[in-house]
């Protein structure tokens, strides 16, 4: 007895099929017989016939059938035509009763949550709604269950049973999952159940079976397959869920997978029956009522979607629903042109061949019935001729159009049609005559930017009513890359994991500003399966990682999950920028710890990585800072967009930075950054900027983002900014003669020193302010060394080794500290005294390969011979 | 199986041939033909050409309402076919049966 019911138009829809070995066993021998039953009556119908036939010839006369006497006169041959006559009736009577289930799917918009079961009310068994396979699952649930002695058949057992389903298997596939990955905790849960027999069904499990109706209801489905009661399981049980968590899938994966198959499943359903009303539609200049005349020009400038429609050529429209709605909407109550307004690669065309789809299925407004998308190519048109000519060939065209009454025009890009300049023979100007005049209409697309330059304020605009195609999110960008998977599989012939699609869409969207979803997405999938099967030849699964790749190959910021050798780089990252930046450990730390916090994810996605402000006196280490910052984590040295403001210092140099008003060319900052996204930004001297132009910086600061002058949004949300700013010099040189610690002249600079000169907002900001303190003693001491390092490191190209005595360096560290310029004057005195004296004897022919130089107290050097060879 | 014949089969059955004919419909287009009765084929405008096209749509709505028609005489054939066959059949196999036992007798 079922101890839960859905209720639903009138029926109550219940589990009550007992499932003991006798049921299974029942229902196997049912169907087997039933089969058995099918072949026996075909085979029996076909040898009566010959049998029939055989008789009559045998009788002699053939004619003979057609009189009654025939009939009623008892005959073998009547006898045996009568028999094939009633097995052709029991054929009919059981094929039909097989192709139809007993039961049908109730169809409903909603369904309400179970119920206790109540027997009242038309009673129907779930179990005649399940499919075949869906059932063999539930059944396999139940013998797992007897096969170890459980006394509940629960969730678990179920989930296991749903398994070898095909439609669940490739869910397993398609997310990377194995399932030995999750033997071992489902058989530790299963040794954990209460034995018993015989194995009863619990509520939890009946309230999935139920839920698995539930889906398929809504889903619209003909039946109820193993895949719903499979996410079913998923969603009814907690510890189903958190074990396929910790393998890394989470809930909107698995429900993005699950829809990922029904796209399949629907795409394929679709494409039949669109099969099937294409073989109503015309497909040549000719439509069904006979009234189109021939269009020779227009067939030639043009291509009929229509038609492309009904040989399957167009892409199939995923999620454009409302669009399509509003655009006829605007053509059926106004009779007005529509224009298609979005960037590219949002899929405009894609919408068009939607229309066109609907059109061959006739499921359109009545004016777009029985007529045909013809879409116009400006550059045909116009291509060869001149401005009049193109005008004559655009009004022949659009005669043809006029008089043939079965076309609905379309334009890609329509903005081409603007002449530019004022030319008096303009396209758009015909066009806009025709469309006001003749009582037809087209359907254009452009992008915004040529949308609010050339369409709306030009004659077009007046004509052509706006429909908005946007960008997608993500969630319906990665539904249209599944409906795009198949093809790219195909094509190359891999196989993509769930992750890669999603990857596909995640990170293109994030790091790919220049294109748009889905059209990127869709181009990272295929640049991936096509270097995945160079990579790894047929049937290779394209993963995350591969598509994470190819988008760092493309715009240079590692995307990739961190590699063990990274791991220990990261982690070692402030030893190594100590081997360039002596002293400044707070500085190190701070830079270290945000690059960590960067690359591990956890920092904010709509920021920069990181903003800093370095403070202090000249010549103490914050330009090297930001070099080895861009040496150690980017890559090279190069890696460093380097700004000096001191180059800003009136408001009208913020068009060197972002652009001049009216040119598309971008500005210096815009177009670094646009190009090389993922990089150090350093502002030196940033005190010296004018204080309009720090304002541009509070935006780019919080929220990743500075829009160009050419109404490009350039994305700086990979870029650490580095600050350099002297400004409250003289303090600091002061508070560490004073001694003060960090924390005290912190506060202080930021509270006295540099309020005259950034304001508290800007200050408030940073990611970090952080103080250099001047260099002492120690510290020159060893930035000598590792210049010592550096002249040695150019030296050792030539062959020849450099070696600088302890005296030697401590005289040119006390010669070349200046407190006030910080190791600046020791790299000019390094430069006069070593260098210069090196290139000296070098110059004299004095040293050669395997000789080493010696550099001793007083600036003099000395060299030691090498071995001869 | 009898009472599954004359219920749930009957209307299986109609509907099906139902079908049928709406599919017949469409494909043959009489309904189109009909609405465009007296619109100019190929947009020729002229007198003459209305005349013409006229009498042309006239011919062939007649040809296709034939087809309509003999085909929607097929479905039917099939439906009486459907509701009779099943009885005649048991009565001709009873009358078979017993005619060569008695024959045989």
């Amino acid at each position: 007895m079922p101890s839960l019911q859905i209720e639903l138009n009138g029926k109550s829809f219940a589990w009550t099929s007992t499932m003991d070995e006798a049921h299974m066993l029942a229902r196997v021998s049912k169907l087997t017989a039933s089969r058995l039953l099918t072949v026996t009556a075909s085979a029996k119908l076909v040898i009566f016939a010959l049998l029939g036939v055989l008789f009559v010839y045998l009788a002699g006369d053939v004619l003979s059938v057609f009189s009654v006497e025939f009939w009623i006169t008892p005959s073998w041959s009547a006898l045996f035509f009568f028999f094939a006559l009633l097995s052709a009736t029991f054929l009919f009577y059981h094929q039909s009763i097989t192709g139809a289930s007993r039961e049908s799917m109730p169809s409903a918009l909603d369904v309400p949550e179970p119920v206790a079961f109540s027997e009242a009310g038309e009673l129907v068994n779930l179990a005649d709604l399940y499919s075949e396979e869906a059932q063999k699952a539930v059944e396999r649930g139940f013998e797992l269950a007897v096969r170890f002695g459980h006394a509940k058949v629960e969730s678990l057992h179920l989930f296991v049973g749903t398994l070898d389903a095909s439609d669940v298997s490739v869910v397993f596939g398609r997310l990377g999952l194995l399932f030995d990955d999750v033997k071992q905790p489902i058989a530790r849960r299963l040794e954990t159940r209460e034995l018993g027999k015989p194995p009863v069904l619990t509520s939890q499990a009946e309230q999935i079976l139920l839920e698995a109706f539930r889906r398929a209801v809504l889903e619209k489905r003909t039946q109820v397959s193993a895949l719903e009661v499979f996410s079913a399981c998923y969603t009814q049980d907690e510890f189903l869920r958190e074990l396929l968590l910790e393998k890394g899938i989470d809930e909107s994966k698995f429900q993005n997978m699950i829809s990922w198959l029904r796209i399949h499943e629907k795409m394929r359903e679709r494409y039949s029956a669109f099969r099937q009303a294409a073989l109503y539609k015309p497909t040549g200049a000719m439509n069904r009522a006979m009234t189109s005349v021939a269009t020779p020009l227009l067939d030639a400038v043009s291509e009929d979607l229509t038609t492309a429609a009904v040989n399957g050529q167009l892409p199939m429209m995923i999620g454009r629903e409302e669009q399509i709605e509003e655009l006829f909407r605007a053509i059926e109550g106004g009779r007005q042109s529509v224009v298609l307004v979005g960037p590219e690669g949002v899929g405009k065309s894609t919408v068009l061949a939607g229309v066109a789809e609907l059109m061959v299925k006739e499921e359109v407004p009545k004016i777009l019935q029985d007529r045909r998308l013809v879409r116009i190519s400006i550059p045909h048109l116009v291509s060869g001729a001149s401005a009049s000519q193109a005008q004559e060939r655009l009004l022949t065209v659009l005669a043809e159009v006029s008089r043939s009454r079965n076309i609905i025009l379309a334009f890609a890009d329509v903005e081409q049609l603007v002449g530019e300049g004022s030319d008096a023979t303009d396209l758009a100007a015909t066009l806009v005559d025709f469309l006001s005049r003749s009582g037809t209409f087209a359907i254009a697309t452009t992008t915004p930017s040529a949308y609010a330059s050339l369409v709306e304020r030009s004659m077009l605009g007046r004509v052509f009513q706006k429909v908005d195609i946007r960008e997608p999110d993500q969630e319906s960008a990665i539904l249209m890359l599944e409906s795009k998977i198949g093809g790219i599989e195909y094509e190359h012939q891999v196989i993509f994991s769930y992750e890669a699609v999603e990857r596909s869409v995640k990170l293109s969207d994030r790091y790919m500003h220049e294109t748009y979803l889905p059209k990127k997405a869709i181009e990272v999938a295929r640049e991936t399966a096509l270097q995945v099967s160079k990579e790894r030849g047929k049937d290779a699964l394209v993963t995350g990682e591969d598509v994470a790749r190819i988008v760092s190959s493309k715009t240079g910021i590692p995307t990739t999950s961190v590699a063990s050798d990274e791991k220990e780089k990261l982690l070692s990252l402030e030893e190594k920028m100590h081997g360039r930046v002596i002293g400044q450990d707070e500085a190190v730390s701070a830079v270290s710890a945000a690059l960590r916090r960067a690359r591990t994810e956890l920092r904010s996605q709509a920021r920069p990585i990181a903003t800093f402000l370095f403070l202090g006196p000249t010549g103490v280490g914050k330009t090297e800072l930001a070099k080895t910052v861009a040496a150690t984590y980017f890559g090279n040295e190069e890696m460093m967009i380097r700004l000096d403001m001191s180059e800003y210092q009136d408001v009208s140099s913020i068009h060197r930075l972002l652009g001049a008003p009216g040119s598309t060319s971008g500005g210096l900052l815009t177009e670094a950054v646009r190009k090389q996204p993922f990089a150090i930004v350093l502002l030196d001297e940033l005190e010296k900027a004018h204080p309009d132009i720090l304002n541009v910086f509070l935006q780019v600061f919080d929220d990743g983002r500075l829009t160009d002058s050419a109404g490009r949004t350039i994305d700086f949300t990979n870029t650490i900014i580095i600050c350099t700013s002297n400004a409250g010099t003289s303090y600091i040189q002061d508070a560490v003669g004073r001694g003060e610690d960090v924390g005290t002249m912190k506060t202080h600079l930021i509270e006295e020193e540099l309020r005259g000169v950034y304001r508290p907002e800007f200050l408030n900001r940073f990611d970090g302010i952080i103080v250099f303190r001047p260099l002492v003693k120690e510290d020159v001491l060893a930035i000598t060394r590792l210049f010592m390092n550096t002249v040695a490191g150019r030296l050792e190209p030539k062959g020849i080794g450099f070696r600088a005595d302890e005296a030697a360096v401590a005289e040119l560290a006390e010669r070349g500290f200046d407190p006030k310029f910080g190791a600046r004057p020791l790299r000019r005195l390094v430069q006069e005294e070593v260098d210069n004296a090196i290139a000296n004897a070098l110059l004299q022919g004095e040293v050669r390969r395997r000789d080493t130089i010696v550099l001793e107290v007083g600036g003099k050097i000395r060299i030691e011979k090498g071995a001869e060879l | 199986m009898p009472l599954w014949w004359y219920t749930d089969g009957l209307t299986f059955t109609l509907a099906k041939l139902l079908g049928w004919v709406r599919g017949s419909v469409r494909y043959l287009g009489v309904d189109v033909w009909s609405k465009n009765l007296f619109v100019p084929m190929y947009g020729d405008d002229s007198v003459t050409g209305r005349a013409i096209s006229f009498i042309v749509r006239l011919a062939v709505l007649v040809f296709r309402s034939l087809g309509l028609v003999l085909w929607l005489m097929v479905v039917c054939a099939l439906a009486v076919l459907y509701v009779f066959i099943l009885p005649a059949t048991l009565i001709g196999l009873v009358l078979q049966i017993v005619g060569l036992i008695l024959f045989y007798a």
